[in-house]
């Protein structure tokens, strides 16, 4: 009886999976060794690289790409000389020449035809435009969590990835770890019966990444930073270094808060684990609380809730102790829970039990950066497609909306239009400073 | 909705209200000057803290007199006993507690409480923290009265107002209870005590629960305001209090059974009659006096009066006043508010015109470009049609373009479009090309005819706006002008022309006109444009027709572009039907390599088994690289008929392509497929054999179990290691005794060492510990080294039966035997041994043995375990005494880091001298005396100088100072 009713579930939760997908969607499974890997590599079997934005993330992922063999970078970008210059060092550093060319207008780095893929490391606000140029130039891309810095101009990328048949990989590289794996593969194999509640807890208040929090002396930006051009989009403001680097975060006209920070990692797996990865929350509601002065603006305390498919309620939170920081599933027979090297479940037997052949299987990730590469050349669909990073931060879109409005919003994952509320609706995209456009 | 949810929005949307709601005329421009705690933390489904206390908070805070801190306490019984809040920095403690039976506060939180009102401090208790606590008995002595919880007769009387006085009423019955709530009149009892000095003798209270028949001590107990219970409403037929005074030692109580906070409207919370008496109850209870004035427009006798009627202090036009001078940098307080303001009134779109009317008057003015930066943004959320017109004049400025279009592109009104079409002609450059991109995003129809125009602009850029702008628009005659434009179009203007086509196809299709997005993307597919175009318009085709695509994709596959090649490949993915499976896998062996494996992965994602024949074929490819690309396919699509193939492969070949093989083997879907692996492992020998064996394992075959146990005894050694492995993945407790016969016959010491960890892992799935099998075993093994193996076995099982045989074992003379049986000892699942194994080490005169029952020992010390941290302590203490060289100090150490006791702090103290093991001493040190600071603050005080004096990381000193200062 019991082994029946599992089996049902597992063919249920199969079911609806599938039926959630709105688009044609198979499943991903492919063996790290299939392609690529290491010694030494063809020059037709390489992929050439141009970095644009290297001053944090953008950095960290052109190291890691440098370290495979497989590919080569030969350009960078920056807005910041600074950040430029050492990014070009490290890269002919590296490679123990000066063949990395320096760039401090992305457009002219896509218009290179002897670019196969970028890696865009940049502030929300400028998720966008170089995405959606790149698609359009032919490029592969591997971009940044969140995918963008509103709904609209996430669907956009989308769009454009599309149409060009580009490869996208997003830095959501939680995916690539085993305990996440593994706890998704649990979940979505019903070991914990039907799931009706996730918790997501995320971090609260705004973190000084770059030492200069309560800077805000407006004054002239430094001479190794073309501002008007790091500002791109946004609207105009002056210069202050609490603005810029790392901490451009806590300003809701460039970043979206802890909230969209780590939207694209712990609510990008919950996503997974419930076979969600191609549509969304049809209901949300919740409260952040805002900083009255200064600078900052984004909430630094909040608190959504979402309603899903299957009668699932996702709880997103920053700053509330009853909701432990991580993703957690649970159900009528037990629960998951997952954070950064960690994995716990209840029943804990849980955690030993085998995933068989005959049941959903996830793509279990060479690393990140290391599917990239192999998608860009086998094109196959990476393991968080912009597609998917859309979805995950499609609820921290709304949830800004949500808060900011002060109202419950209904929303159609279809169509990702939000259902008769003109203002919200509106919100989804955000007016750009001229000239720019997606 | 669930009940948080609710919960949820009711807050914000109070906070929101509550945010903005109006400094009462009590305000006082002094800084606050009365220490206020909210004591809260715990509710019961009826008073949800979260909801009130944020509210309770703001009104304390408005009146400019108490500067308020919280102590939240943990929301149920975990860590409770940790709630130490320090009452006695605060001059008034306010309630809003409901513990709903739960555990309560410590010993000695109680006791610090007692201690603080008995010493004259203040406490307002607000309504269902009189739930709380039925059974602390001072508790309630200092509430004075409670309800619910069990309170009946034995809790003390009733409190009712009778003949013009105080009334105990000790007639039996249960403690607590009201009607559905309702507005009632409230009478002053006592209208010369400082809280009701001024207020009406009546005044009408908004819907409210009307509390009633509460019971408690109700010692030195004052009423100052009752409300007549009225039977009609389920009431008591009594005057029941509602505001009361309790003296308490020195201290001063003021108890409000008033302001229930649940359900939507917060009635009672938003009555200026509670929110009054509240805030003067709080600053009586602090100081004994009362110095705010009774505003105007308290109720009265027959008027409810609310807060939310309060006239602002500061109207949309004042703030407006303030702002009309920000500048960047300064404080954004002002705009803060004036946003609080128009988020308050979404909801009243009266209200919301009203302000509209302000902020585009503001536009006008003479305001600082930051400030009507600001005032746009507001417009991006609340304009209208009447927004247009002011924001519009500013579209031809430079300085206010970008600022007005960000209000307008959002306003939805079709006035919108005429507005920005209309200024068109009168811009230039950057500011034109924002009207454009507004133009586009909004999809304005009515610009297609002046977009066309400017295709042919002189500045290029404008007409590359205007390409894009027409695509996004994407009704027929912005198709047609883009269509006209392609032909006459050159260089980066062709580029985005075509581009602008494409989009404005993909848009028509998605909006149901596949036949004119078909007509664009044909047109598009079959031009000159770049290959990426092309594919672009290829792509389209296959979504807008997906059915009629296989001739055009394997077309395209055929095509002699790599690049248009590898997309088509990408679409074969998106074609439904096995037609063009057959087809694309006819192409496959005509193509180049890197599109042969890519054709293989959108196969191996289709998962269609009419293209198994030539996967097959392509798995014996001469390319290593298409070999591995269709072992990896055969995982997907592959059937029982290919286990053969996997497990040759697997066998046969090396490095990358065997693991592509191995991994599609363990994932082939196809049920037949276990039996086949079943069956084929008789007629298989050598690697084959072994793959195959290893396989069961891998796919979780359970019904393999005899088969392996047959194969476990197999002439070839590879056979017999990988069966048992295989059985480490699928056999249970019910085959132990079967794997104990396989150890019994082991030939060796290596195979009796990997069938022991077999049988581990097969007990390890029992749901209890037995080890009933193993030590029948030992009795009738004559074999040293096999006995030596089953005593390792039960370590490894942890049976608490088995624990004599062990401890037996470790008296044996044969060291091989006892150190057997130390290591049994030393992998025990639980830590409760760990005494006996330290003795043990203790008692041994071979020092290796010492050395194996020690490492064991703090093993086993630092399991989660039941005893107490003194008693860890103490083995700690034990061990690091037993301990010769510094790697094992150094393991203790390591473990004393999660200790919080002052006697772990003391053991690494102990270290700090010991050059080799200081900085290891010194890391535990400060991970202990961040617990240790609280109980032992001297003391930790007094080791982390020396940590400072004498470790050499920085990060520790700064970490220990950081300690030593928070202290002080």
């Amino acid at each position: 009886m019991k082994r029946e009713s599992v089996v049902n579930r597992r063919q249920f939760l199969k079911k609806a999976a599938t039926a959630a997908a709105s688009t044609v969607v198979f499943p991903c499974v492919i063996s790290s060794s299939a392609l690529g890997g290491a010694g030494s590599v063809l020059p037709s079997n390489r992929v050439t690289m141009g970095c644009i934005g290297v001053g944090w993330q953008g950095g960290v992922n052109m190291e890691t790409f440098l370290s495979h063999k497989d590919c080569r970078i030969i350009a960078v970008c920056d807005v910041d000389k600074d950040h430029l210059q050492e990014a070009v060092d490290t890269v002919n550093g590296h490679y123990e020449n000066r063949d990395c060319a320096t760039y401090s207008d992305f457009r002219e780095l896509l218009a290179r035809d002897d670019i196969d893929a970028v890696s865009i490391g940049l502030p929300d606000h400028w998720h966008a435009v170089p995405a959606v140029a790149a698609a359009k130039s032919g490029k592969d891309i591997f971009g940044e969590k969140p995918l963008s810095h509103n709904l609209k101009e996430g669907r956009a990328i989308c769009d454009a990835v599309k149409r060009y048949g580009r490869i996208w990989q997003t830095g959501s590289w939680q995916r690539s770890e085993a305990n996440f794996h593994r706890a998704c593969e649990l979940v979505i194999n019903g070991r914990i019966g039907k799931v009706h509640t996730v918790e997501v807890g995320l971090p609260a208040g705004h973190t000084d990444f770059e030492g200069t929090k309560g800077q805000e002396q407006m004054g002239p930006a430094p001479s190794e930073l073309d501002y008007d051009f790091w500002l791109g989009p946004a609207p105009v403001e002056p210069y202050c270094p609490a603005r810029v680097h790392k901490n451009w975060r806590w300003h809701l006209d460039y970043g979206g808060g802890q909230l969209m920070d780590w939207v694209g990692h712990h609510v990008d797996i919950a996503h997974w684990g419930l076979g969600f990865d191609y549509t969304g929350p049809y209901e949300i509601e919740g409260y952040g609380e805002y900083p009255k002065d200064g600078l900052w603006s984004t909430a630094t305390k909040y608190r959504l809730t979402a309603k899903y498919p299957r009668d699932i309620t996702m709880i997103i939170a920053g700053g509330h102790e009853d909701i432990r920081r991580g993703t957690k599933w649970i159900g009528q027979d037990g629960w998951v829970w997952v954070n950064r090297g960690a994995i716990d479940a209840e029943p804990k037997v849980l955690l030993r039990e085998k995933i068989g052949p005959d049941e959903t299987r996830l793509f279990r990730s060479p690393g990140h950066w290391r599917n990239f590469l192999d998608c860009v050349k086998s094109r196959r669909t990476t393991l968080t497609p912009c597609e998917v990073a859309h979805r995950s931060a499609t609820p921290g879109h709304l949830g800004q909306i949500t808060m900011l409005l002060g109202r419950k919003i209904r929303f159609n994952p279809q169509t990702e239009q939000i259902i008769g509320d003109a203002t919200a609706k509106g919100m989804l995209g955000r007016p750009m400073r001229s000239p720019w456009h997606v | 909705m669930n009940r948080w949810a609710r919960v949820s929005i009711v807050l914000l949307i109070f906070v929101l209200c509550f945010g903005l709601a109006p400094k009462t005329s009590l305000a006082k421009k002094t800084a606050p000057s009365i220490k206020a705690l909210m004591v809260t933390g715990q509710n019961s489904q009826w008073h949800p803290w979260e909801l009130s206390n944020p509210i309770l908070k703001q009104m304390l805070e408005q009146t400019g007199l108490f500067k308020v801190d919280m102590a939240i306490s943990p929301p149920g019984d975990e860590g409770i006993k940790d709630f130490r809040p320090d009452f006695a920095r605060y001059d008034v403690l306010v309630i809003n507690y409901d513990n709903a039976g739960r555990e309560g506060w410590s010993k000695e939180t109680e006791r610090a409480f007692v201690e603080y009102v008995r010493g004259g401090g203040g406490v307002v208790v607000y309504h269902g923290s009189n739930n709380s606590f039925p059974k602390w008995k001072q508790y309630n002595e200092i509430t004075g009265l409670g309800g619910w919880g069990g309170r009946d007769e034995k809790s003390g009387p009733m409190v009712r107002w009778r003949d013009g006085r105080t009334v105990l009423d000790y007639s039996p019955g249960a403690g607590g209870s009201h009607g559905p709530a309702h507005a009632f009149k409230i009478v002053t009892r006592a209208k010369d005590h400082p809280v009701m000095r001024g207020l009406p003798e009546r005044w009408m209270h908004a819907k409210d629960e009307l509390y009633a028949e509460l019971r408690g001590p109700a010692k030195n107990l004052t009423v100052l305001a009752t409300a007549y219970s009225d039977p009609a409403k389920d009431g008591t037929g009594e005057h029941e209090p509602m505001l009361f005074t309790i003296d308490f030692g020195r201290g001063r109580v003021f108890h409000t059974t008033l302001g229930h906070a649940r359900d939507l409207p917060l009635t009672a919370l938003e009555c200026m009659g509670f929110i009054v008496t509240f805030q003067r109850g709080a600053e009586w209870a602090a100081t004994g006096n009362v110095t705010q004035k009774v505003p105007a427009d308290f109720p009265t006798a027959t008027e409810v009066r609310r807060w939310r009627n309060y006239r602002p202090p500061k109207s949309v036009q004042e703030l407006l006043g303030e702002i009309s001078k920000y500048e960047y940098g300064q404080s954004r307080e002002s705009l803060t508010e004036l946003s609080d303001i128009i988020r308050a009134s979404y909801d009243s779109p009266q209200e919301l015109r009203q302000t509209e009317k302000h902020l585009v008057k503001f536009l006008s003015s003479d305001a600082t470009l930051a400030a009507r930066q600001f005032v746009c943004k507001q417009l991006s959320i609340i304009g209208t049609e009447q927004a247009v017109p002011a924001l519009a004049k500013m579209l031809t400025d430079e300085e206010t373009s970008d600022m007005a279009r960000y209000a307008l592109e959002r306003i939805p009104a079709p006035v919108v479009d005429k507005a920005l079409v209309k200024v068109l002609g009168k811009t230039k450059g950057k500011v034109k090309l924002g009207i454009i991109n507004s133009l586009g995003e909004r999809g304005a129809g009515q610009a297609t005819d002046s977009l066309s125009k400017l295709l042919k602009d002189k500045d290029n850029d404008v007409a590359l706006a205007a390409a894009a702008a027409l695509g996004k628009i994407a009704d027929k005659p912005s198709a047609a002008a883009l269509g006209k434009a392609l032909k006459q179009a050159s260089g980066d203007l062709r580029i985005v022309v075509a581009d602008a086509y494409l989009v404005c196809a993909d848009k028509l299709a998605a909006g149901g006109d596949k036949a004119a997005a078909m007509a664009i993307y044909k047109r598009l597919y079959k031009s000159d444009e770049p290959v990426r175009i092309r594919s672009g318009a290829l792509a389209g085709m296959v979504a807008a027709a997906p059915d009629d695509a296989t001739k055009v994709v394997i077309d395209a596959i055929s095509s002699d572009e790599p690049q248009m090649q590898s997309a088509a490949i990408g679409l074969v993915r998106q074609v439904p039907g096995t037609k063009i499976i057959e087809d694309a896998a006819s192409k496959l062996p005509k193509l180049a390599i890197v599109q042969q494996v890519q054709l293989l992965s959108a196969l191996a994602d289709r998962g269609d088994r009419a293209a198994l024949p030539a996967v097959v074929r392509a798995a014996k490819s001469p390319e290593e690289s298409v070999r591995i690309a269709a072992l990896d396919a055969l995982g997907q699509m592959g059937d029982a008929s290919t286990v053969d193939l996997l497990a040759r492969t697997a066998a046969s070949k090396k490095g990358a392509e065997r693991q592509a093989a191995r991994d599609s083997l363990y994932r082939l879907r196809d049920p037949a497929t276990d039996q086949k692996i079943l069956d084929g492992i008789d007629k298989a020998g050598g690697r084959v054999k072994v793959e195959l064996v290893r396989s069961v394992g891998r796919r979780h075959i359970v019904g393999g179990v005899d088969k392996l146990l047959k194969t476990a005894r197999d002439r070839d050694g590879n056979v017999r290691q990988e069966s048992v492995k295989a059985l480490r993945e699928v056999a249970g407790p019910q085959h132990v005794p079967a794997l104990l016969k396989l150890l019994i016959d082991a030939e060796n010491d290596a195979e009796l060492r990997v069938i022991e960890r077999t049988i581990i892992s097969a007990s390890g799935k029992s749901a209890v510990r037995n080890a009933d099998a193993v030590m029948a075993a030992i009795d009738s093994v004559e074999d040293i080294e096999t006995r030596c193996s089953l005593l390792r076995i039960l370590g490894g099982i942890g049976d608490a039966d088995s624990l004599d045989l062990l401890r037996r074992a470790l008296e044996e003379e044969d060291a091989q035997v006892s150190t057997a049986a130390v290591r049994a000892l030393g992998d025990w699942p639980e830590g409760e041994i760990a005494g006996e194994l330290l003795e043990a080490a203790e008692e041994s005169e071979d020092e290796k043995l010492t050395k194996l029952a020690l490492r064991g020992a703090i093993r086993l010390i630092g399991l989660e375990s039941d005893r107490p941290v003194q008693e860890t302590v103490e083995l700690y203490e034990q061990a690091m005494k037993l301990a010769t060289d510094a790697s094992e100090k150094k393991l203790i150490l390591s473990r004393l880091a999660d200790i919080e006791a002052f006697g772990a702090l003391y053991i690494a103290y102990g270290c700090l001298a010991d050059e080799q093991l200081r900085e290891e001493a010194a890391a535990a040190m400060v991970d202990i005396a961040w617990d240790t600071a609280e109980t032992h603050p001297k003391q930790t005080q007094m080791v982390l100088r020396e940590v400072v004096r004498l470790s050499e990381s920085e990060s520790v000193r700064e970490e220990a100072q950081e300690i030593m200062e928070e202290i002080e």
